[in-house]
Order: structure tokens, then C-alpha cells, then sequence
């Protein structure tokens, strides 16, 4: 069964869901309206611990929110939310965690690091679409590199198994954990299903840490005045499904040099 | 070794995003003696990645 009246709905908020609650610190080091990881920062959900060889966590990995699993027929939606940040006018998202590594070091400039959601497969309910076009791709920062500017350059694998670069990324100087990359397709209609290798223009002079990340849309909220609730109902929140083993973290674009503390709480409900 | 001032063009995997004629404005040493030339406002590209421009 799924839930597909407004009574059903209304009968799994108040009776069968999962709560979610968030109360996470800010993350400093960070630029205006550039994407921003909250997995390292302490809170609710608690820290997520730095990635090495590629893997997929779920909903009972150290950094995602917990819920309960569904057997089939019987679902799961994100039904409502109530986010507030400590900051005015920014974003949060919540995006579910497909798959992750880390342990690339910024002062390699040889091809390192690699992640594929062909081997690294979280299950198709939680991919989305086959093509990959759900997908979003990540270069994700754990251990802040060093102070030389550079740019990294990332191949990949298309959807239709041909390769090819992605247009450089500019890093910019001494990136700081948190700090999250967009790997953009660099072909029109088509969709990264791996990333083969990240290179580095230049040592940064720094190791640091940083790896590759997929992630899955879920959510958003607009967040207005600081230290004031934006709730969204099912209708705004738009009930995306959940599938079971979703490893559900925020993402925050910042309108200030940290991300500022975020809580909130919401429901998966269940049916 | 370049110098600053010579005129380089940048070297796959980074030709087709950078693929005009830069300027060397500095040469950084890190820590673990790795060479980088910095082309200013592109960033900087250890010698694997640069040639002189004849």
C-alpha cells in the first residue's frame, strides 16, 4: 500500500512516522552561497565520520538521520519540515547520501581517487531515475588544504559509458572542511554515473583530506529572518519518498563566511 | 625551471579550460620542495602541466 489520500496522510503524521530532529553547529571557513556540508559538524545528526575507500552509507551510518524502515508495499514520504538558522536568508537541503570516499590529499598532482555508483550502488529506489539525473556529484572537503591556489580537473563516466573531463573546477586557496564542489556534466544531456579520477593542477602545500560524494536531492527550505521557523507541510515539502536506508544529511548554502547553526524537526510518514 | 615573466600554455588535463598563453608571476616551493608556477588569476600548475611558449 502506498499513501494516496489526504486522510491516509493525515492518519500516518500523527500516528506512523519517523520524527527527525536537527541541531547542528556551523561550519566556518565557508563562502557566500557555495555549498556547505554539515556531515563533519557535531550535533543532531551526530558527526559523520571522514569517508575512505568508497562506500554507501545508510540510515544507521554515524551522520544521517535516523528512521524506520518500510516493508513492502508500505512507504515512507518526507512530510514535514520546521528548519531555522541561526543567519538570515540562505538554504538548507536535505539530501540523502548515495555514496562516498575520501582520503585524497592536496598535495598529490597525479589522477587520484575514484567513485562509481556502478559498484557503489545504493539500490535503484534510492538512485532515482536509471539515467543518473537525479545524481548530484560532489567534490567534498573534510581537512582544509593548503594556501596555493589551484584547480582540479575530474573524468568521469556518462550514462551512455563514454568518458571524458569536466570543464576545471577553481578551488581557490586553503579550502576548509565543509566546503562542497558541483561536478557539472560537461556534456549537454547527459548524466555522471563515476567519477574516475580528480587531478590537481598544483600542490595546494597542504594534504589535508577531501573525497569524492553523490548525493540525492530530497528537500528544501528557504530560510528567511534568523532564528525563525520555515515550515513546510506536505505540500510544500512536495512528499518525496524516502526508501528504506536513506542516509538523509543537510547541505546549507550560507549567506555568510560559516554556515550558522541550523535545527529544525520533521516527519517521515509512513504507509 | 621557468622564470617568473616567461610565457607558458597550459598542458592536458587543464588545456581545454585554460587555453590561452599565460604569464609566470610567481614560483612556489611547498613544504615538500613540489614546484607550482603561479599564472595569476587562472591559479597555479606544477611543471607537469605547463611548456614555454616558443
Amino acid at each position: 500500500m502506498t499513501i494516496t489520500t489526504r486522510d491516509q496522510l493525515v492518519d500516518a503524521l500523527a500516528n506512523n512516522a519517523s520524527r527527525l530532529v536537527i541541531d547542528k553547529v556551523t561550519v566556518t571557513g565557508q563562502v557566500i552561497g557555495s555549498p556547505c556540508s554539515t556531515w563533519t559538524a557535531s550535533g543532531l545528526p551526530g558527526t559523520g565520520a571522514n569517508p575512505g575507500a568508497a562506500s554507501v552509507p545508510t540510515k544507521d551510518t554515524a551522520g544521517t538521520m535516523n528512521f524506520q524502515n518500510q516493508i513492502a508495499p508500505a512507504t515512507s514520504y518526507l512530510a514535514w519540515l520546521a528548519i531555522q538558522c541561526g543567519q538570515a536568508a540562505q538554504s538548507v537541503e536535505i539530501h540523502d547520501r548515495l555514496a562516498h570516499m575520501g582520503g585524497l590529499s592536496g598535495t598529490v598532482t597525479a589522477a587520484q581517487g575514484a567513485l562509481s555508483l556502478v559498484t557503489s550502488n545504493p539500490g535503484e529506489a534510492r538512485l532515482g531515475s536509471p539515467n543518473y539525473s537525479d545524481v548530484q556529484w560532489w567534490l567534498e572537503w573534510y581537512t582544509a588544504t593548503g594556501s596555493t591556489n589551484v584547480n582540479a580537473t575530474v573524468n568521469v563516466t556518462y550514462d551512455d559509458d563514454s568518458t571524458g573531463n569536466l570543464a576545471a573546477i577553481s578551488l581557490g586557496a586553503s579550502v576548509q572542511r565543509g566546503r562542497l564542489f558541483p561536478l557539472i556534466p560537461n556534456v549537454s544531456g547527459r548524466f555522471i554515473k563515476v567519477v574516475n579520477s580528480v587531478t590537481l593542477s598544483a600542490s595546494t602545500g597542504t594534504a589535508g583530506n577531501f573525497g569524492i560524494t553523490a548525493t540525492r536531492q530530497r528537500a528544501a527550505v528557504g530560510i528567511g529572518a534568523p532564528n525563525t521557523f520555515t515550515t513546510q507541510g506536505w505540500a510544500e515539502v512536495g512528499l518525496p519518498n524516502i526508501p528504506n536506508d536513506s542516509a538523509l544529511f543537510l547541505i546549507v548554502y550560507p549567506s555568510a563566511t560559516q554556515s550558522g547553526t541550523v535545527r529544525g524537526q520533521g516527519k517521515i510518514a509512513h504507509g | 625551471m621557468f622564470q617568473v615573466g616567461q610565457k607558458v600554455r597550459v598542458l592536458s588535463p587543464f588545456a581545454e579550460s585554460f587555453p590561452d598563453q599565460y604569464e609566470i608571476v610567481a614560483v612556489i616551493t611547498d613544504e615538500d620542495g613540489q614546484i607550482a608556477y603561479d599564472l595569476g588569476g587562472i591559479g597555479a600548475f606544477a611543471p607537469q602541466f605547463v611548456e614555454i611558449v616558443e
